[in-house]
């Protein structure tokens, strides 16, 4: 029985991992969530197959209930909320994990995957081992209440779960607060608190602490209370970090909080020597890993700074003061006189922000790539790794809006094509596009990593107001010679701009 | 700002200090150019062509009147000095250090002057250097004129009557000019040997294809200069009796030319050889050349033509007006049309002779340590200082000690079970990591959630801890982990399946 179980996980695992393969070029993503989906299934139906006994009406129905809720929430977001879905999706495995962690300790080891006794407690067991595993037998066997007779957890099964709580704890604290923020459920600022680095360090030495006593632990009511103190402790280390990092940082902090998931499913599957979960959460766990490694690259952080220098970089030390005026006036600019600039470029590239999805413009902006084609004008669109609140956001923003994903390049593919661009059109963007990022101080350190829009022939900025970004740094391309800045409502504006375009 | 373009007046000029294709990249840099009648013509310019690339045309009175900034090629003339209004700004070749008349006028009539001659030798001032491309086409130009002289083919050709062997060229000296004769004379067919004292040169000539000629073995030192010279002497001499052409190109601009060639190694040359002398204007480097003309003695053909650059008046001028719009972006930081002289900048003060009634020639020494000036805008850095190796290796090695420390423990404490289910965890995270990097920067939101639901097989493990019994706590927390595991592989799915499919293509 455990043979075939793990047979039809082999291949379960293998769907999963070539679904992610799936997704390394565009023509061949198609067969990435199918693949993935029948992984799931098997996985699922096996279990019901070969696993269980007990309760196997009231599981499906419990699953089928899930999936059509988590079907229907899905099918319900637009993609602008994307980030938040994800945010609680994770919050909900790690929810899970927790769950499935305390339930081994109550149950003890479940037993459908028999094996040997002296396995669980490792090699070489001495007499001593032996002593305590019947000790605890004995004890398991005195208690009445929740604990089964199950076989007792060994002290490298205590560790695995351990890990995973921890983990678990993290990613669902964190996740949650992800949620909140991105909802504007909390203030945006990041919260600091006096000596915050210290209250990391502290909560990350009582989770050590508590999980030698759940190693050292014999009783079970020992180890349910260090398992559940750990929860805890991971749940307050969780949400303290993720409060103190700012919006402009969530990308990194999604994709490292499914990292963390990930691991901690995996670690469930050491606990209970499941292989499909090892390969699966080792699997999600790394790519998550991955993405944040990317994305601290998009903002020039290394990833411990990501993870605990609050993911706050101090600005001066980002934007240095350029050559380039600050003061002085803009050149305000109207519609009529984008759209005559648009119909006379040749070469346009397009810049979207986040501002620009908030305020729901990219569709407006996607037809002027149609609108423009009896002008002989090609439009392109530019997209910084951090543009959107998660990692390829702005892509999936773009496509969402109808812009085919030929026409949308990435920052390494179009910088050098600024200076032959007639026209620049900033749409909801800030910090991506400022220039002081790039003042030579003679460090490179801390360089962010910008789209150089100001090399192009013309620039026109569409912008709320003339205050600050998400960094709090003032953006001196609004005030060079080749750079207009049109005022207002960037959906108001397009559309602004579209009617002039019907006009002529 | 107004740019005034003056005719050349010198009877052998022949260039024009801006092209129609220059004029553009100056209206570019926010300037308005006035081009003076006919200063084009003799470069095959017509005054048409500078009216399409955007310029006026006008009179000379009409060019001095409207502009400020005037460029030329030749030096001014005291009287076109005079001709200038007070207070402009002159970019032409100015030799100021034989032209001190013209200097002490122009700091009296506070005209800024800006020598095109004195460009530093630094990196960054490659792309004004007017005067080694002058020296190349001069190079090219003089093969022209050997060829057109001498009696023979420059090849060798095989007739019916028999072959007959390719000319021999000697090029005296590798600069700009040598290496631009060399390359012609051997596309035109010669055997080229190319002389110079400077061993150094040696593989740039000899990737060429021409035979390179020193006299300084590779562990002479500069010290023997004096031996060196005699050396060469022989040498020159011993090749004079056996080359059909030499040409002569070892300037060094504002020196007397090296009088290399002397009167007995014309005479020892074959009758109806040929010695082009590009150092006529210095002085020449054979005794006998005659500047501005071509003689013969000995029945050797010498051309002394100071003009030769001149002598392809359109690749010349070309040249010359785009090494000026590069010196004017420079000067025009904010291409706005204004002109700038910032001193701080090395390149403007050594090219600068004269300003605010100062005479600022000759400029200080460049120091060797002075940074780059910044050129123009914003100046990306983005080459990343490589943390220092030895760090890189201590933590590589911390890590490696750590990883061994941890696999060790594993092996005293844990079940051998552990150790495949490690081995698939290690394996499954350095697929999955490939796996990611390898996802364009497009998937990267399919790719979160795809793997967000992939995560909700931890359902698995919910369903498995139901096993015999459902009447228990651990039972009951393992339905609400299979209830919030279910809507999170549900929403996974369906987000990434909605997300993927609006992803399309052109059309």
């Amino acid at each position: 029985m455990t043979t075939g179980l793990n047979l039809i996980w082999l291949v379960a695992a293998v769907c999963f991992l070539a679904s992610l393969s799936g997704l390394a070029r565009r023509e061949t993503a198609g067969r990435t969530n199918w693949l993935a989906v029948v992984g799931m299934a098997l996985a699922i139906a096996v279990c019901f197959w070969l696993g269980i006994t007990a309760g196997v009406g009231l599981l499906i129905v419990v699953l089928a209930i899930g999936v059509v809720v988590g079907a229907f929430l899905a099918m319900r977001t637009e993609v602008t909320s994307m980030p938040q879905l994800t945010a609680f999706l994770v919050c909900l495995v790690s929810l899970a994990v927790v769950l499935v962690g305390l339930g081994v300790l109550c149950n003890g080891r479940s037993g459908d995957l028999p094996l040997d006794r002296a396995n669980v407690l490792g090699v070489g067991d001495s007499l001593k081992d032996q002593t305590e595993l019947l000790d605890s037998l004995i004890l398991d066997l005195d208690q009445s209440g929740p604990v089964n007779v199950g076989e007792p957890i060994g002290v490298i099964q205590r560790l695995e779960l351990f890990l995973a709580m921890f983990l678990g704890g993290l990613a669902f604290a964190g996740s949650l607060v992800v949620w909140a923020r991105l909802n504007g459920k909390i203030a945006s600022p990041p919260l600091i608190v006096p000596a915050w680095h210290w209250i990391n360090f502290g909560l990350l030495v009582i989770a050590v602490l508590l999980g030698y006593w759940l190693l050292q632990t014999n009783s079970s009511t020992g180890m349910v209370s260090a398992m559940l103190l750990t929860v805890l402790v991971s749940l307050l280390l969780g949400a303290h970090l993720v409060l103190a990092i700012g919006e402009a940082k969530m990308s990194g902090v999604v994709s490292l909080l499914n990292s963390c998931v990930g691991f901690a499913v995996a670690a469930i599957g050491f606990a209970l020597s499941n292989d499909l979960l090892i390969i699966a959460g080792g699997m999600v766990g790394s790519s998550g890993a991955v993405l944040a490694v990317s994305m601290s690259r998009a903002m020039n952080l290394s990833l411990a700074s990501l993870v605990f220098g609050g993911f706050e970089m101090p600005n001066e030390d980002l934007f240095r003061e350029s050559s380039i005026e600050k003061s002085g006036s803009h050149n305000p600019t109207h519609a009529g006189q984008v759209a005559s600039m648009l119909e006379d470029a040749e070469q346009v590239v397009i810049v979207p922000g986040y501002g620009s999805a908030e305020s729901d413009a990219l569709h407006q902006l996607g037809e002027f790539v149609q609108r423009l084609k009896p002008f002989e004008t090609r439009v392109r669109f530019a997209v910084h790794p951090v543009a959107g609140r998660m990692p390829g956001h702005m892509h999936a923003l773009l496509a969402e809006a109808g812009v085919p994903y030929e026409l949308v390049f990435e920052m390494d593919e179009i910088n050098n094509d600024f200076d032959k661009t007639d026209l620049v059109l900033v749409v909801g963007a800030n910090d991506i596009v400022n220039p002081d990022a790039q003042v030579d101080t003679g460090s490179s350190q801390n360089v962010l990593p910008v789209l150089e829009v100001w090399k192009a022939n013309e620039v026109v900025v569409f912008r709320r107001s003339m205050e600050a970004g998400v960094l709090g740094a003032s953006n001196p391309l609004l005030y060079l010679d080749n750079t207009q800045v049109l005022l207002g409502d960037a959906k108001n504006s397009v559309d602004e701009i579209l009617g002039e375009l019907k006009m002529h | 700002m107004i740019i005034g373009v003056l005719k050349e007046n010198g009877a052998d000029e022949a260039r024009v200090a801006a092209t129609p294709q220059a004029i553009e990249k100056l209206i570019q840099l926010g300037y308005e150019v006035v081009v003076e009648t006919r200063s084009g013509v003799r470069a095959n310019f017509p005054d048409a062509s500078f009216e399409a690339a955007g310029a006026k045309i006008g009179s000379l009175a009409e060019v001095v009147e409207q502009a400020t900034l005037f460029l030329k090629v030749d030096p001014p003339t005291l009287e076109e000095i005079n001709d200038l209004p007070t207070d402009s700004v002159i970019i032409c070749f100015l030799c100021p250090a034989e032209n001190e008349a013209q200097i002490q006028l122009l700091r009296r009539r506070n005209i800024t002057s800006i020598a095109m001659d004195c460009v530093p030798g630094i990196a960054q001032a490659k792309n004004l250097d007017a005067l080694s491309s002058m020296a190349s086409v001069a190079g090219y130009r003089a093969v022209v004129e050997a060829a057109n002289v001498f009696g023979s083919c420059l090849s060798g050709q095989v007739a019916a009557a028999g072959k007959a062997t390719p000319a021999k060229v000697l090029v005296v000296g590798a600069g700009a000019a040598g290496q631009a004769a060399a390359v012609a004379a051997i596309r035109a067919g010669a055997v080229v040997r190319v002389f110079d004292h400077r061993s150094a040169m040696k593989d740039q000539i000899e990737s060429t294809g021409a035979e390179f000629l020193s006299t300084e073995s590779d562990q002479a030192g500069e010290g023997q200069a004096g031996s060196g010279e005699t050396a060469s002497a022989t040498l020159l001499a011993q090749q004079a009796r056996n080359v059909d052409i030499i040409i002569a190109a070892e300037m060094t601009p504002g020196m007397p030319a090296n009088q290399r060639i002397s009167r007995e190694m014309v005479a020892s040359m074959k009758p109806g050889s040929v010695i082009v002398d590009l150092a006529a204007g210095q002085g020449g480097h054979c005794e006998l050349t005659r500047p501005n003309e071509k003689t013969i003695a000995y029945d050797v053909s010498i051309v002394g033509y100071a003009d030769l650059p001149s002598r392809l008046p359109t690749q010349a001028s070309n040249l010359y007006a785009d090494h000026v719009a590069n010196l004017l972006a420079i000067m025009t930081p904010e291409t706005d049309g204004q002109f700038k002289v910032n001193l701080e900048n090395v390149i403007v003060r050594q090219m600068t002779a004269t300003h605010d009634g100062n005479v600022l020639f000759p400029p200080p020494e460049i120091e060797e340590s002075s940074p780059a000036p910044p050129i123009a805008a914003p100046v990306v850095e983005s080459a990343e200082v490589e943390p220092t190796s030895l760090a890189n290796w201590i933590w590589c090695v911390g890590t490696f000690v750590v990883l061994a420390g941890l696999l060790g423990l594993a092996g005293v404490f844990a079940p051998p079970e552990f150790v495949p289910r490690l081995t698939a965890f290690v394996l499954a995270c350095f697929v999955g990591w490939q796996l990611a990097a390898n996802v364009s920067p497009t998937l990267q939101t399919p790719m979160i959630s795809v793997t967000n639901a992939i995560s909700g097989v931890i359902v698995v493990a919910a369903i498995l801890q139901i096993g015999s019994s459902v009447y228990s706590v651990g039972s009951l927390l393992a339905v609400i982990a299979v209830l919030v595991a279910a809507i999170n592989i549900g929403g996974g799915f369906v987000a990434t399946h909605r997300m993927l499919g609006m992803f399309r293509k052109c059309g």
